[in-house]
């Protein structure tokens, strides 16, 4: 994220900026790039953090690209062309370049490279404030005056530039690939082994930097330098990207070239870098210019009509609208009728093709400015078979009292394995959904009372990875934790009854891929459950799930343990529970969590007189701590008293 | 019921009824599918937007955990495409008297990123693409089946705002913001008989939600779709985001924690 002086860019602009920071915050976070935030400086100053996405990086990573943006959205005149500096006055010296790239290449490494040596410059001076102040504001800081020059040219102009001790040069320089292991200092100290694909600018004897990344530190500048090579040059991006990340090494530049500029852009620098090393010191003599270009990357005319525009957004825009607002971004544009041609300024790489062209208009006009527009088709309900499949059994198991979890995907073992993962026991994909259901049983058993429930009845429906490739899994869990129950038998019968609905055939062999007994738990592959139905023509029916969305309410899961206590108790005949869990709920217990009856029989006493007994539970659960026996023993007295004042004989 | 699961429901009687069929595709994808195809070329900066799992392949093939559902997008044009090659040829070529292609795909999609409250390793996407003859499709449309979407899933009209970004297999791209659904966009609420900031927007009066945008001419190329003759729409976004701000759910790694204290609730 980098931030924005609103003073710079407003000497860009011609006409006032807004006053108001949030408009502007507002209106350029709708129609150009998300603005996070602003800050005021000290000099009262609005610095606005704006994120560049890649497709503007070129144009609009700058403060003069960024002011021309802001124009564009407040439709305020441009005031910062670059006035066309006279090359013919100055030597051009292209010799001082040797490039010793083949001209086969595929990728050609540097498009254009352009400099410019200076001599008699005396670096002692302090840098102008205006130039410090542009640099801070882009959170770059002041080191000399030299260095601080290429840098304004980086956050001004958006185009990085390297100076270099012409006194610390041997030679001609060349710009060449490096070899294999040959070692660079850069200039922040760090020494690093260079490989054959990374570019560096080199003179007869050594490497001085790495190409559009960072310079070294043998050719630095220092208060002592007099004469200097500026270099601004033009790298293909993957190249860059490549060194950059190999070598960890990202920069304001790299993140530039990475992303790429135009050569347009490289050419108006060279006459911007020129203008500014003369204002600031008159006395110092250009001695040559280099300015060699092997590949041209910009804009071109892109071709496309007013009424394709209109039919992509869906709004009625007018011929002139369109042309007004491509206008306010400067570019070139010609209509003949419904026919528009449309080039963007030197400076864009994003505006290729019609699709492009069409964003320009109608991110300007406002997105928010587009009414919504209905589709007329016909409903369908001709949905993916496992989607039906799945959804099916679904909507069955949850008639059926069962409820579905979800597990992790990355385990510790299994048959395929990921590069890289989150943790050194989650490197590989889950091949089945056995071992994450039996591990969730553990805690969902004692979770139990939680959900006043017995019995725990869950089911997952997910992928699975084996070298066979992916397959799509059922798998049932139902258990009490009771030494005796066996309910493997109760799951098959569930499934097979579940899918009897749609098919009415005795029996058919659902192959279940795994079997658990104890605790009882069913895998089944759905691919092979699809199959059987596919075989038969079944139409599986898309089921609606009825619940509103609207009458659920969520309670957080609290990480604290939950205490249970039970009380049994007679009760006189006509009894209602609901009646006496309102009145528990009344006496404003501390931590209740849950309060339900879970157990009632009826039988004759001695003298064959009926008698009901209910047994009912209070948990006591707190978001914020463990709860402690006194604090409950203090709650389950006022339930007791209560008990006690409306006659309930406690067993 | 799982709450993605549940939304996803909800969605799909939505969206059947405006003329989306439901697709599903693997989780475990090949990089073209995932990348390639839409765009996203080896080497290129976007490829930062996502951070990706990577398959151990034996065989050298690179093979990632799908990291969205765009995959979807490209396995249905390629089927469309090919089905009216085969049935249609003429009309296809000239770009007339197509069915057009409306589908959905809610799916589960995989980002190698490190685990909090609000992020995990793999969540749900709900997927949507429609593809027909140039002029029948806009951004107007796309905004109109956005809204449908949401109006249906909070049981209100919710309008959406489009603001533009940056996604490779889009051109425009489009960021949603939706309607805050709480304080109906005002950007407050009351809480105690006091007049608060709304929760869950902020004040913002809406909420960043997913993003979208019109098919980029490359992909429909790349899925043997002529761009001179067809467009679409897509977006893409998370279904356990919805359900968080809808529920006020404070841990994203409830969904898949296997909790049933967690989806025994919806």
């Amino acid at each position: 994220m980098k931030k924005y002086s609103k003073k710079w860019m407003q000497g860009f602009v011609e006409g006032n900026l807004p006053t108001d920071d949030n408009f502007i915050l507002d209106e350029v976070s709708k129609k150009g790039f998300e603005v996070e935030g602003f800050e005021k400086s000290s000099d009262g100053d609005s610095l606005f953090e704006i994120k560049v996405l890649p497709n503007r990086i070129a144009d609009a990573f700058s403060v003069r690209g960024m002011g021309r943006e802001f124009a564009a959205v407040f439709n305020l005149k441009w005031g910062g062309e670059i006035p066309k500096l006279d090359l013919n006055n100055f030597k051009l010296n292209n010799d001082f370049i040797i490039n010793q790239n083949k001209s086969n290449q595929e990728n050609i490494p540097v498009r254009i490279f352009t400099g410019i040596k200076v001599k008699n410059f005396d670096n002692t001076i302090v840098t102008p404030g205006w130039i410090k102040d542009i640099i801070e504001k882009s959170g770059g800081r002041s080191i000399n005056c030299l260095v601080d020059i290429t840098n304004l040219m980086l956050f001004s102009f958006g185009q990085p530039a390297h100076v270099f001790d012409a006194d610390k040069l041997t030679g001609k320089i060349v710009l060449r690939f490096a070899t294999e292991g040959e070692e660079l200092e850069l200039l922040d100290g760090k020494k690093v082994k260079l490989s054959a694909q990374d570019f560096v600018i080199a003179d007869e004897s050594k490497a001085l930097s790495l190409g559009g990344i960072k310079g070294g530190k043998a050719s630095e500048t220092t208060k002592n330098t007099k004469n200097c090579f500026f270099e601004m040059a033009n790298f293909d991006p993957i190249m860059i990207r490549k060194t950059s990340q190999r070598l960890i090494n990202r920069t304001d530049a790299s993140k530039i070239f990475e992303n790429g500029i135009s050569t347009n852009k490289t050419e108006d620098a060279l006459g911007i870098l020129i203008a500014t090393i003369k204002e600031i010191q008159p006395s110092c003599e250009i001695e040559f210019i280099v300015s060699n270009k092997w590949q041209e990357i910009g804009q071109n005319w892109v071709n496309t009509t007013c009424t394709d525009i209109r039919n992509f957004g869906g709004v009625n825009i007018s011929n002139e609208e369109i042309v007004k607002l491509l206008h306010a971004q400067n570019f070139e544009v010609k209509l003949e009728n419904d026919n528009l041609k449309v080039k963007a300024t030197g400076e864009r790489l994003d505006v290729n093709i019609p699709e492009d062209v069409a964003e320009e208009v109608l991110r300007l006009y406002g997105f928010d400015n587009i009414a919504d527009k209905s589709l007329h088709l016909k409903s369908t309900t001709a949905h993916d078979p496992m989607f039906l499949l799945e959804n099916y059994l679904r909507v069955k198991l949850f008639e059926r009292g069962f409820t579905e979890i979800e597990t992790y995907v990355f385990v510790d073992k299994g048959e395929v394995k990921l590069k890289a993962g989150l943790a050194e026991d989650k490197m590989f994909l889950r091949d089945n959904l056995t071992a994450g259901m039996l591990e969730a049983y553990k805690k969902n058993y004692n979770y139990l009372p939680l959900i006043e429930k017995t019995e725990v009845k869950t089911y997952e429906m997910g992928n699975v990875f084996t070298n066979n490739g992916e397959d799509r899994r059922l798998c049932v869990l139902w258990e009490d934790g009771k030494k005796k129950s066996k309910f493997a038998e109760n799951i098959q019968s569930e499934i097979t009854g579940i899918l009897k609905e749609i098919y009415l055939k005795e029996n058919f062999d659902l192959k279940d891929v795994f079997v658990s007994e104890k605790p009882a738990c069913i895998e089944w592959s759905l691919t092979n459950i699809l199959k059987i139905l596919e075989e038969k023509d079944i139409a599986i029916p898309f089921l609606k799930v009825e619940q509103d969305l609207g009458d659920i309410k969520y309670k957080p899961l609290s990480i604290y343990p939950f205490i249970v206590r039970d009380i049994a108790m007679f009760v006189p005949s006509g009894f209602d529970f609901e009646n006496l869990k309102k009145a528990i709920l009344k006496l404003n217990l501390a931590n209740v969590e849950k309060v339900y009856m879970f157990d009632s029989f009826t039988k004759k006493d001695e003298q064959g007189v009926e008698k009901t007994s209910i047994a009912f539970r209070i948990i006591f659960q707190s978001n914020e701590k463990t709860l402690t026996d006194v604090e409950i023993e203090l709650e389950m007295n006022k339930v007791n008293n209560y008990l006690k004042e409306n006659n309930f004989e406690i067993r | 019921m799982h709450p993605v699961k549940l939304i996803i429901n909800k969605a799909v009687q939505k969206f059947q009824e405006l003329g989306f069929r439901v697709v599903s595709g693997p989780e475990l994808e090949t990089e073209w599918y995932n990348f390639d195809a839409l765009n996203v070329p080896k080497d290129h900066p976007a490829r930062d937007m996502q951070d990706t799992f990577w398959i151990d392949t034996k065989d050298g093939s690179r093979k990632v955990m799908r990291t969205h559902t765009s995959n979807m997008q490209i396995h249905a044009m390629e089927e469309w495409s090919a089905k009216n090659k085969k049935e249609n040829p003429e009309n296809f070529q000239a770009g007339k008297n197509v069915e057009p292609l409306a589908i959905i795909c809610p799916g589960k999609v995989y980002r190698n990123e490190a685990t909090d409250a609000r992020h995990e390793a793999n969540f749900y996407q709900l997927e949507c693409l429609y593809v027909d003859e140039k002029e029948k499709v806009s951004v107007a449309n796309l905004k109109w089946t956005i809204e449908e979407y949401y109006s249906h899933i909070f049981g209100k009209k919710i309008p959406v705002r489009l603001r533009s970004s940056y996604f490779p297999f889009v051109e425009p791209a489009l960021e949603v913001d939706m309607g805050c659904f709480l304080c109906d966009q005002s950007g407050k609420i009351i809480k105690d008989g006091v007049e608060k900031n709304c929760s869950v927007c902020s004040g913002t009066g809406f909420v960043e939600m997913m993003g979208s945008g019109m098919v980029h001419p490359n992909t429909l190329f790349m899925c043997g779709i002529d761009p001179k003759k067809y467009a679409g729409f897509a977006f893409g976004g998370g279904i356990e985001r919805l359900a968080m701000l809808r529920y006020n759910i404070e841990d994203i790694r409830h969904f898949y924690s296997g909790d049933i204290r967690f989806t025994n609730q919806f």
